[in-house]
């Protein structure tokens, strides 16, 4: 686990220290957690606090069905809430104390913070906090869910992606009116950890094989660096029986659209984590159904898989909360409450298999009350 | 051959503004087939030019021109650059009032021209010349017949299949009667002072005929070749592609109400081949947004928007996390949108887009979708996998010097020369072609014998589910055009 590629230079940059010391230790099985974890994060009379940032659009009312369940499901979890919003200047200060209180607690919660597309206002706060506390890695899971119509079926993939670099380094000029160059970064370090998060992840959950998504053969360098990176990486991993293949971005999304069921973790840069991660929730039924949690070094954030501010559906109570139930079951196995997370979500699943409350999404009626409440009934 | 045209509406007055940016000096420019022009030009400012016309320069040459009334206007009329001045700072147009334009030009010049100004109303004509780029109308087809009634395409079979399936494609044009004479070429590339380059005779071929029709190709393995279809796009500035996808009936998917229109960017965005490793383990790509490669991909996506009678057009960008690059994008999308009043324009992030298609691809079957290359790449594969893949689905570059259909499947060396491949793909392209080039009547013939060939499910080529050979296939679309 420690050889990594930095260690054929005799000078070991400051990255390459960090790398020597694993990024990839948080793992969401918990089976697999070493149980020394839970120490780190803020423990008061016996309950966790954690950050919670509703978020804008649909973001209060799925983070309400959470705090609902939880609170039913008697989860000893304590919010420190934040009602950040993306839509106004006016938020930075607040902005800034959520972004403290994640530094204080490790571990949060979160609903999508709105951006803008204007040029003048602030940049994205969701970027700004994954990258701001170098939480890299992104982790979608895209499974079917029983009861829940989708197009496709059995489809259960893991979708890394890394968080930090690439398209979204922020880097961009007008270099003469009306021409602009925007920087799209790749480096080994960080490709190598993502590359070794994701392998590890296969590892940890019994998975078989790890794709590579790239556009090697139009971004020689960049994409190039990527898949070589991931490539000596996985050759870590043979022993351990998972396998790598590589696969090029567009030839990608037509497989995911017609053969998904091929795909087993997938790991890949920024963008087109975000491409994948959306054709791989519509395949199963859409962004309402699929967690996500994004793990750095020292912090954990969990928000829905697919990043929508889900606007048009703001204050309908139409919603589905699934997705942010999920991220919260997810988190929870995270600080090693093993039995609430598996009550919750059996709760949670059975509720979609019985079919008796279904949201808008999912061909029902129910509204995301009505879904909370059959999910604590389930309880 | 690049022309601009604009029609200036002065309450009863038409003014069509006719200037070009061809390096030659001199040339002769046919809206139409009606009406030939000769310019002098000097284009070596191109091509920044276009923002410079003033009104006031406008005024002079309606005063220059006002003699001329329609009746005087010959079939040939040299016009003349501005004596002493750069062409790039001279516009020229002529006036006639609507009914005498109506009843010229009104066959000649394309419809979507007149719908663009209807109703009459006056243009500032700063603005209107302002947000006009290099790129207008320049692909609109305007070859001409040759001796025998026919046009001229150049035809590159390309690699593996390509041969195959581009026979079946003769072979149809010929029993449907289409006044097509293909020219074969090869474009096997070699490297000129580094680059890689197609030979002379493509070139030509391609210039002089400025439409080609094109198989699958390979590209060479070894260093310094860049890949054939980047070299075609750069050589003929082939600035937009145009990916429709459409469910085929016959052929089962889980989607079957896919009708999908994606008009993609083509030169530049993540495409731009400036790459660089700043230090070891460092690399930097660069996106190149500029916005005359924006507007004039963006006018053609309205105007091809027009042109398959859908009025609504959707930018997919990435604008709140680039800013400034997609930001650029989209704001020359929306100022292209100001010309195109009739047309609705809105825009949409690449996620919900991705989000939304794979949902429900209905959603998107009465809108023309237009972005950079990168997006355009991913979404015009996943739209062709919602359909069953690269098999079924056509695809056109437009450019400024030529456009070109092609098959975007691969060359398939496993089954080449087995008379197992399917044409479909290149026969749709070839059909995307036929209405480029204003043919419209035969693409309908043989779209239908297509399509009925493969609902009918009776020989069918293995890729769709069937035993047949590509000649029993090729056979059974004859037969069916005649039924149609």
């Amino acid at each position: 686990m420690l050889r990594t590629l930095f260690r054929k230079h005799v000078q070991v940059t400051a990255a390459g220290k960090e790398l020597a010391r694993n990024y990839s230790t948080p793992v969401l099985n918990s089976s697999t957690i070493p149980q020394v974890q839970t120490s780190d994060f803020t423990k008061y009379g016996g309950k966790y606090t954690v950050t919670l940032i509703p978020g804008d659009g649909i973001g209060q009312e799925t983070t309400s069905a959470v705090k609902t369940v939880f609170k039913a499901a008697n989860v000893p979890v304590e919010w420190e809430q934040f009602d950040v919003t993306g839509t106004s200047h006016e938020e930075d200060a607040l902005f800034k104390k959520s972004v403290e209180s994640l530094k204080r607690n490790n571990v949060a919660l979160k609903g999508i913070l709105y951006t803008p597309i204007t040029k003048l206002a602030h940049s994205s706060f969701n970027v700004s906090i994954r990258r701001n506390l170098d939480i890299y890695a992104s982790l979608v899971l895209i499974k079917n869910v029983k009861g829940c119509p989708s197009r496709h079926k059995d489809v259960d993939f893991a979708l890394i992606r890394e968080n930090t670099e690439g398209e979204y380094s922020g880097l961009e000029h007008q270099s003469y009116p009306g021409v602009v160059e925007s920087l799209k970064i790749v480096t080994r370090a960080k490709t190598e950890r993502i590359a070794r998060f994701a392998f590890d992840y296969a590892l940890k959950n019994g998975r078989k094989k790890v794709t590579c998504v790239h556009k090697a053969n139009i971004m020689k360098l960049g994409d190039g660096l990527f898949l070589n990176t991931c490539r000596e990486v996985a050759k870590d991993y043979e022993s351990s029986g998972i396998k790598f293949e590589d696969m090029i971005v567009d030839n990608c999304s037509m497989q995911l659209v017609s053969k998904p069921q091929q795909f087993d973790v997938m790991v890949m840069p920024n963008l087109y984590g975000n491409i994948v991660s959306n054709v791989g929730a519509a395949l199963v039924g859409g962004a309402g159904i699929i967690p996500g949690c994004n793990i750095g070094r020292d912090y954990a954030l969990f928000e829905p898989g697919c990043r929508h501010v889900g606007k048009d559906i703001q204050g309908h109570n139409k919603a589905n909360p699934t997705a942010m139930i999920l991220s919260g079951v997810m988190m929870l196995r995270h600080l090693g409450l093993e039995d609430h997370a598996i009550r919750i979500s059996n709760a949670l699943y059975k509720t979609i298999e019985m079919g008796s409350a279904r949201t808008l999404d999912m061909g029902g009626t129910a509204t995301t009350t009505d879904f909370t409440l059959a999910v604590v009934s389930n309880l | 051959m690049h022309i601009l045209i604009a029609l200036l509406v002065y309450d009863d007055v038409f003014a069509p503004a006719i200037f070009s940016s061809h390096s030659d000096n001199n040339m002769s420019t046919s809206i139409g087939g009606a009406l030939t022009l000769t310019m002098m030009c000097d284009m070596k400012t191109a091509p920044f030019f276009y923002i410079r016309f003033t009104v006031h320069h406008a005024s002079e040459y309606r005063s220059t021109f006002l003699p001329f009334t329609v009746s005087r206007l010959p079939t040939y009329l040299p016009l003349y650059g501005y004596s002493g001045r750069k062409f790039n700072r001279t516009l020229l147009y002529l006036e006639m009032s609507p009914s005498t334009f109506n009843e010229r030009f009104s066959e000649d010049i394309p419809m979507s021209f007149l719908r663009l100004h209807a109703p009459f109303r006056t243009i500032n004509l700063t603005k209107l010349i302002g947000t006009r780029s290099l790129a207008t109308a320049s692909h609109s087809f305007n070859s001409k017949k040759n001796s025998q009634g026919n046009y001229t395409v150049t035809l590159i079979p390309g690699d593996g299949i390509g041969p195959e399936i581009s026979e079946s494609v003769k072979r149809i044009y010929h029993a449907a009667k289409v006044p097509i004479e293909w020219e074969e070429v090869t474009v096997v590339p070699y490297l000129k002072d580094g680059k890689t380059v197609i030979p002379d005779a493509a070139l030509k071929s391609v210039k002089k005929n400025t439409v080609a029709l094109k198989g699958p190709l390979a590209t060479p393995i070894g260093k310094g070749h860049v890949s054939l279809n980047l070299t075609l796009r750069r050589t003929f500035n082939l600035f937009a592609n145009v990916r429709p996808c459409k469910s085929i009936v016959g052929y089962k998917t889980v989607y079957d109400n896919v009708d999908t229109v994606l008009i993609r960017e083509n030169t530049e965005g993540e495409y731009s081949g400036i790459e660089h490793m700043v230090v070891d383990g460092v690399v930097q790509s660069i996106k190149l947004i500029t916005k005359i490669a924006s507007e004039r991909c963006a006018r053609y996506a309205f105007q091809h928007a027009r042109d398959i009678g859908r009025n609504h057009v959707t930018a997919v960008h990435k604008a709140n996390i680039m800013r400034m690059s997609d930001g650029l994008f989209l704001d020359a999308c929306s100022e292209v949108a100001k010309d195109f009043p009739d047309v609705k324009f809105d825009d949409v992030l690449l996620d919900r887009a991705c989000l939304h298609i794979v949902q429900d691809p209905s959603l998107y079957s009465n809108v023309v979708m237009v972005m950079p290359n990168l997006y355009g790449d991913i979404l015009s594969d996943m739209c062709a996998g919602l359909i069953g893949g690269l098999g079924l689905t056509p695809s056109g570059n437009i450019g400024r010097d030529a456009s070109i259909f092609e098959a975007v499947h691969g060359t398939a060396p496993d089954i080449a020369g087995k008379d197992l491949a399917n044409p479909t793909a290149l026969l749709l392209s070839s059909i995307m072609m036929l209405r480029h080039m204003r043919l419209n009547t035969y693409a309908d013939v043989i779209e239908s014998a297509v399509l009925k060939t493969i609902a009918e499910g009776k020989k069918l080529t293995r890729d769709l589910g069937g035993t047949a050979s590509n000649t029993d296939f090729t056979n059974q679309i004859i037969s069916n055009l005649g039924s149609v």
